[in-house]
């Protein structure tokens, strides 16, 4: 019996140990996670948690109650769902950093950082029906990340979006810093002007989009950018894949594809993408790249994730020696509803006679959201 | 009792090196043969073969070395400014981000040029680089901050001009024998103007049957619709266009921002132009009024 109680007590001991120094720790520096991994944990379409059927941004009710309840290690039963009334719904998000950066032949960098404090505004004008919404970043600076109007069918089966929004390609992680964002161009960062169209039926989950490819800037031409992205659920897995096509100024153009999925298997929940992405230029010529990612979560006990990613990158296929890989750890502590600590480390390694890709960080975030 | 939390962290964490071992084999290029932007070295002596090297020792200008060593490696990389996914269309490649820089105005923040000539205290790239920024995220995003020999660098290329290409060296020739030839300012005409400023940045609003403000910009109207034309909105009762007189014509006030007044004023005269696309550059500007100045003519000149 005395056994007993004693490793009970160390159990107790060694995790309240663990909240006190993650608590404590500030030194943490970090863009924002893949959330995907939420999906793939809970076998929900990334529409069950975000009032943006394609995911990412304000969260519908239930994501919320899933980030108050089941994501921290203490949830709550005093819900905050933040609706003005039947019409009207907001939510945020703040994340603040701090990093330490380490690039070779350059001087070390550290900084603490506001990396991002998003407003977001759903108006409701025919329920379920008609919709408004607006994804404003407000500091640092101000800018418009998406504001559109949807019009959907009954439970948001089929909808047409217009206005200003994220393309629907791949892995929506939250990391814009991946190479599968960084490289294809398709990330929080980006937003184009245009119609998209999304229809779900059981698994299928369909998305098009058809923009100005211009990323939100002038538009000088006729050529126009065509995204698609096309995915089954099941409760275990996922699998998807996704098309884009951008004819730009100058002839210039680009095409993109990719396969995605998403596995629970021995406890993980498991992320994988993989791209080739083709450019073409009068001054270049045809470039192509490939571009993979993999990722894997773990939930420790409640409120507590680790994470762990490889992703690779070859800039282009008819050059050798040039690949180009990243390395993430990174440790996730939710301790109460609608604040998450996380601190982590990224490892970059390139070719040596560039610098910043090999740079290292170790970094960590407090994100607050509602 | 079960060591549950320890177990878990033990599964937890074996992924870690089943993920790294994955890819352990896969580790960063060597590089071999390659420049510091991973292209072949090969690929730079057919792009020297048969340039005219400066005939001065200083080497390359300075806007090429700043190409060349912070947008290549920093900005113009794929999937940020470069090519047709270039983020609020500014692509920095080389032999664009020239064009699409200097005396071009933000689109994040209204009223600023990226690059101002002389003038880097006012340019948004800087802003951007250095993360004084008021729009935005600072730049490289997601990468360390440009460093500050680089920053002074492109700071003095602002302070100097911000020029594309070094002066050329002067050839010396005897004064006397080589008569100064007279060469006619060109001036803007209606053409330059209908096609390189009202077609992109107007005519989504300004066109049609039911144009925005009942002017229509499209070629054949812009004309007869602003030349010695009221306005049907400004309360200064100014014209459109007053030949010869920029400074009493509306148009350039709207192009300006010049005495617009606040919304809900009695004084107010709408909205700086244009409202979409992000407002005119100084030179852009400067060919507007030469164009009144001249004569606000019609036709093109000869």
């Amino acid at each position: 019996m005395n056994e007993v109680v004693n490793v009970i007590t160390i159990q107790r001991v060694f995790w309240h140990a663990v909240n006190v120094l993650l608590m404590a720790g500030t030194l943490i520096v970090q863009p924002a996670m893949a959330e995907p991994y939420l999906a793939v944990r809970t076998g929900q379409k990334c529409m069950a948690c975000h009032t943006n059927p394609s995911g990412g941004g304000k969260r519908t009710q239930f994501g919320k109650i899933y980030g108050q309840t089941v994501l921290p290690a203490t949830g709550s039963t005093n819900l905050l769902l933040e609706q003005i009334n039947n019409y009207l719904d907001i939510g945020g998000d703040i994340r603040a950093s701090a990093s330490v950066a380490k690039e070779p032949m350059e001087e070390d960098q550290a900084a603490f950082t506001n990396d991002r404090a998003t407003l977001y505004l759903e108006a409701q004008l025919i329920p379920d029906r008609l919709s408004l919404y607006l994804d404003q970043r407000v500091a640092p600076g101000v800018s418009n990340r998406e504001a559109w109007m949807m019009v959907s069918a009954q439970n948001k089966k089929t909808f047409l979006q217009a206005g200003t929004f994220y393309l629907p390609y791949g892995l929506r992680i939250e990391d814009d810093g991946a190479f599968i964002r960084e490289i294809s161009g398709v990330s929080f960062n980006n937003s184009d002007n245009g119609i998209l169209l999304g229809h779900d039926a059981g698994p299928w989950s369909f998305r098009t989009s058809f923009t100005n490819g211009t990323n939100g800037g002038a538009e000088t031409n006729t050529a126009k950018q065509l995204s698609a992205r096309l995915a089954y659920i099941q409760q275990r897995w996922r699998l998807g894949v996704s098309a884009n096509a951008n004819d730009g100024a100058d002839a210039q153009a680009r095409q993109m594809s990719n396969v995605f999925g998403g596995l629970k298997l021995f406890g993980l929940e498991w992320l994988a993408e993989f791209d080739m992405v083709s450019d073409t230029s009068p001054e270049t010529g045809k470039r192509r790249q490939s571009i993979g990612f993999l990722e894997a979560n773990k939930e420790l006990v409640k409120g507590h994730n680790l994470r762990a990613s490889v992703e690779w990158l070859d800039p282009d296929l008819d050059v050798g020696a040039n690949l180009q890989n990243r390395f993430s750890l990174i440790y996730e502590f939710t301790p109460l509803p609608m604040v998450q600590l996380r601190v982590g480390t990224r490892l970059r390694d390139g070719i040596p006679q560039n610098s910043a890709q090999n740079a290292d960080s170790v970094f960590g975030q407090l994100h607050i959201w509602f | 009792m079960h060591a549950k939390p320890l177990q878990r962290i033990v599964r937890g964490a074996w992924c870690t090196p089943i993920l790294l071992s994955v890819f352990i084999g896969a580790c960063g290029g060597s590089g071999q043969g390659l420049d510091t932007n991973g292209r072949p070295l090969s690929e730079q002596s057919k792009t020297n073969t048969g340039t005219n090297q400066p005939s001065n020792t200083s080497g390359e200008n300075v806007f090429s070395s700043i190409q060349r060593d912070v947008l290549d490696v920093s900005c113009a990389t794929s999937g940020c400014h470069s090519g047709t996914s270039a983020p609020l269309g500014l692509n920095l490649d080389a032999g664009k981000a020239y064009a699409n820089l200097v005396s071009q105005s933000s689109i994040q923040v209204s009223g600023l040029l990226l690059v101002e000539p002389s003038n880097p205290d006012a340019s948004y790239l800087v802003a951007k680089l250095e993360g004084t920024q008021d729009g935005g995220l600072q730049m490289p995003l997601g990468k360390p901050a440009i460093n500050a020999q680089a920053l002074a660098q492109i700071r003095q290329w602002i302070l100097d001009g911000a020029l594309e290409s070094d002066d050329e060296p002067v050839v010396s020739v005897d004064p006397v024998d080589v008569p100064i030839p007279t060469i006619e300012p060109v001036l803007p005409t209606l053409d330059d103007i209908q096609s390189k400023i009202f077609d992109p940045l107007c005519i989504s609003c300004h066109a049609g049957t039911t144009p925005s403000a009942n002017l229509n910009l499209e070629l054949g109207e812009s004309y007869l619709q602003l030349v010695e034309r009221p306005s049907t909105i400004d309360v200064q009762a100014k014209p459109l266009v007053s030949i010869d007189n920029p400074e009493n014509s509306f148009l350039v006030d709207k192009l300006r921002g010049r005495s617009l007044g606040s919304f809900g004023d009695a004084n107010y005269r709408g909205s700086r132009m244009p409202v979409v696309g992000g407002y005119l550059s100084e030179s852009q500007l400067q060919a507007v009024e030469q164009w009144i100045s001249a004569g606000a003519t019609e036709m093109s000149s000869q």
